[in-house]
């Protein structure tokens, strides 16, 4: 059937006058034919324009409205937010930026959010700059931590909004070791740029003191720049950077995946809000005059070496803004205070989206980029792969049994994966509503659990140390196992902005096998997933 | 949403230096962007009306901190907008109107016209009602606005490559629905290729 027919009778078809066959054959056509879908598109536009002409506001809008904000406080600003916590690729792919300098790239300020900001920190703007750490003690707070926070997230929200790219530049610091002697730390700078409209992004890292390049990641429109890891701070060498070929649309792709640019201050502010614990410590005086909110909460000192120990995180707020400034990890050993931890938001804008970004990192010094035409060093974003593939790549290649009701499955994985190693892939399991149960596995089955493991130690609002019960009421971690003897790990649910829990899991299986959950559904139904899975075949 | 008494804190600007001119010119300039982007969203002109309101009142909160260099207003306004609709989980109410009483439309009238005839007798609002609230979204934005593929990606936060593979799915759907077997219109009836791109 020719197009012209098509489309001089596709009002015919929304009239319903055809015979069953003659319908069917004009569906399979628009199944086909993409010119014809797009002229239904044009159709249904002025479908819609008909419908809607009538389509009024009331007339009591304005005044209705003008009853309702007036009751309004001005400094609130909540945009709404997008969508669920990421488990995107782009996290895991750019958590290697975190600063090198320990072996675990998962340390943090004392929690899992570190490393998940550090990963998407591009994707975020504010407009902060550093104060100064030394404070005087000023005034009784007039503000409550919660309302401290909720302001905080509504500016974050507000700039989110904007459009252009987004820079952002933290100093970060680290002590990984902190209880051990001469740990001396190590200081990075992250600059990170992001333009959500290109999916042109830049984040480099370097060395605070040196101004070496630590390490990389970019992309220029063309070509992903990538490395195989972060350099030691104390390395001789350059840092190799590898130039693979990449389209716009895969990078894109995995910008978004996983709900898009969502786990970001928001949610440090909502993790923090869900903190029985944080107080406001005081309003205080930087040494630039700029009036500071400190919120502090007390915390195990998950990575530090001694487990026990409890460290005190602090967040620094602007009084005027509430835009995060400074976030600071601190313990107390023979009377003296210790930093394990301090990151410094320097930049924190969203730039005019003409504004010139060395995007292929020609301005880079001290570093070699290698062509990596064929993309077996570098890039390694995932394609979508079959249960098939998998199975024949995988022996421990981990889905469920059968897809759930409502739910489609996506099954994605590196290319050219090293065959020494575990095999990395993501199985998104999805509804048109936006549920997920997302299983990655890693390629390093024995970290994933490590810290996850039952024996976890927990502290109490009255600041002891107990281990941790079975089924904490408030969704902290927990051991799972499954009829076939897989261990599933609960981590402290992630908690949305709007107060929704969303699991989040490490399962280490018989056969040695680890991955990765997370999920928007509810625990118990996350274990009855887990129950369903099993090796692909 | 908690509220902050502004008395406590003076650096917060007082509610007065918000310019109630400019706001009220917003509102009477773009009610209907924001009311008929709701109504084909949500359907229903009460749910439009409430969605009115709560799309102004998040717009007079955040007028303060909305910078007009960085983005076209109207992106903004469709953002929250689609934003606060796609949020309304509210129970979708297929329209069961029966199909018996259709109008007959002769095989020489235009399509334009034929077309404008399927919408008043809610074949297409039937059909864009059953799609999802994602995909509605997409082919609102583009085809009822007639916005170019950036902005859609714009106001979504989405990359234009899944705005277009939506776009691209959301038609299949509605063509499913719309020409597809009588069955497609049944409530019961979910095509499998109604999926999340």
């Amino acid at each position: 059937m020719k197009c012209e027919h098509v489309q001089k009778t596709l009002a015919v078809f929304l009239e319903g006058e055809l015979t069953p066959d003659d319908r069917l054959m004009i569906q399979q056509h628009l199944a086909g034919c993409e010119v014809c879908r797009s002229e239904l598109g044009l159709l249904t536009g002025q479908a819609l324009q008909s419908l809607a002409a009538q389509a009024e506001p009331s007339p009591q809008a304005w005044s209705r409205l003008q009853a309702r904000v007036a009751r309004v406080p001005v400094a609130q600003v909540p945009m709404a937010k997008e969508a669920q916590p990421s488990s995107g690729w782009l996290s895991r792919w750019l958590s290697r930026l975190a600063p090198s300098g320990g072996s675990t790239p998962t340390h943090s300020l004392g929690d899992k959010t570190m490393n998940k900001r550090f990963g998407l920190t591009a994707l975020v703007a504010v407009v902060a700059v550093a104060v100064a750490a030394i404070l005087m003690a000023q005034n009784v707070p007039v503000v409550s931590a919660q309302q401290i926070l909720d302001r905080a997230s509504a500016a974050q929200s507000a700039v989110k909004s904007a459009q252009g790219i987004n820079h952002i530049r933290i100093e970060s610091y680290y002590t990984l070791h902190a209880l051990e002697k001469n740990s001396t730390g190590l200081k990075t700078i992250v600059d990170s740029y992001l333009d959500y409209q290109t999916g042109n992004l830049r984040n480099i890292t370097t060395h605070a003191d040196t101004g070496k390049v630590l390490d990389a990641f970019a992309y220029d429109g063309a070509n992903t720049y990538s490395t195989k890891g972060p350099l030691d701070s104390t390395s001789n060498e350059s840092l190799t950077i590898y130039r693979s070929p990449q389209s716009r649309e895969k990078v894109m792709a995995n910008l978004y995946s996983g709900g898009g640019a969502t786990v970001d201050f928001e949610q440090l502010f909502a993790e923090m809000r869900s903190d029985p614990q944080v107080t406001v410590e005081g309003k205080q005086t930087g040494a630039d005059g700029r009036s500071v909110y400190v919120l502090s909460t007390q915390q195990l000192g998950k990575f530090l070496k001694d487990p026990n120990s409890v460290q005190t995180k602090r967040m620094f707020f602007d009084a005027n803004t509430y835009r995060l400034l400074e976030e600071k990890a601190t313990f107390q050993l023979a009377g003296k205070e210790i930093v394990v931890a301090d990151m410094r938001y320097l930049v924190n804008e969203t730039l005019p989206a003409t504004s010139p970004v060395a995007w292929d990192l020609s301005d880079l010094q001290g570093v070699n980029i290698v062509d990596d035409t064929d993309r077996t060093q570098g890039d390694l974003l995932p394609e979508k792969i079959t249960v098939q593939e998998l199975a024949a790549h995988t022996k421990t290649g981990y889905l469920l049994k059968t897809i759930p009701a409502g739910f489609n499955l996506e099954l994605e994985a590196p290319p050219k994966q090293d065959k020494e190693t575990a095999y990395i892939y993501i199985a998104s399991y999805r509804t048109e509503a936006g549920d997920y149960f997302v299983i990655q596995a890693s390629g390093v089955p024995d970290d994933l659990t490590q810290g996850t493991a039952e024996n976890a130690q927990c502290f109490n609002a009255d600041r002891t140390i107990t281990p941790c019960t079975a089924t904490p009421p408030t969704g902290g971690k927990e051991t799972y196992t499954t009829a076939a003897g897989l261990k599933v790990y609960f981590e402290e649910d992630t908690v949305t902005p709007d107060g929704k829990h969303y699991p989040e899991a490490a399962v280490k299986a018989p056969d040695g096998a680890a991955f990765l959950i997370s999920s928007t559904l509810s625990r118990e139904r996350v274990k009855a997933l887990a129950e369903e899975l099993v090796i692909a075949q | 949403m908690n509220s902050l008494g502004d008395k406590r804190l003076p650096h917060v600007a007082p509610r007065s230096k918000i310019d109630q001119d400019a706001f009220a010119d917003i509102f009477e300039q773009y009610k209907r962007l924001v009311y008929k982007t709701a109504y084909l969203m949500l359907g229903d002109s009460a749910e439009a009306d409430e969605a009115l309101q709560e799309v102004f009142v998040l717009v007079y909160k955040s007028l303060a901190s909305y910078d007009p260099h960085k983005g076209a207003i109207t992106t903004w306004l469709h953002r929250i907008t689609i934003n606060y609709c796609l949020g309304h989980r509210r129970k979708r109410q297929i329209l069961t109107e029966p199909l018996e009483e259709a109008r007959l439309v002769q095989l020489d009238e235009p399509i334009e016209a034929s077309l404008v005839k399927a919408a008043e007798r809610q074949e297409v609002r039937r059909a864009i009602m059953a799609l999802s609230e994602k995909q509605r979204a997409v082919i609102i934005l583009r085809y009822y606005w007639e916005l170019p593929y950036n902005e859609v990606a714009q106001v979504l936060a989405i990359p234009v490559g899944t705005v277009k593979s939506r776009i691209d799915l959301a038609l299949k759907t509605l063509s499913l629905k719309l020409v597809g077997p009588k069955i497609a219109h049944r409530k019961d009836v979910r095509p499998a290729l109604e999926c999340e791109v």
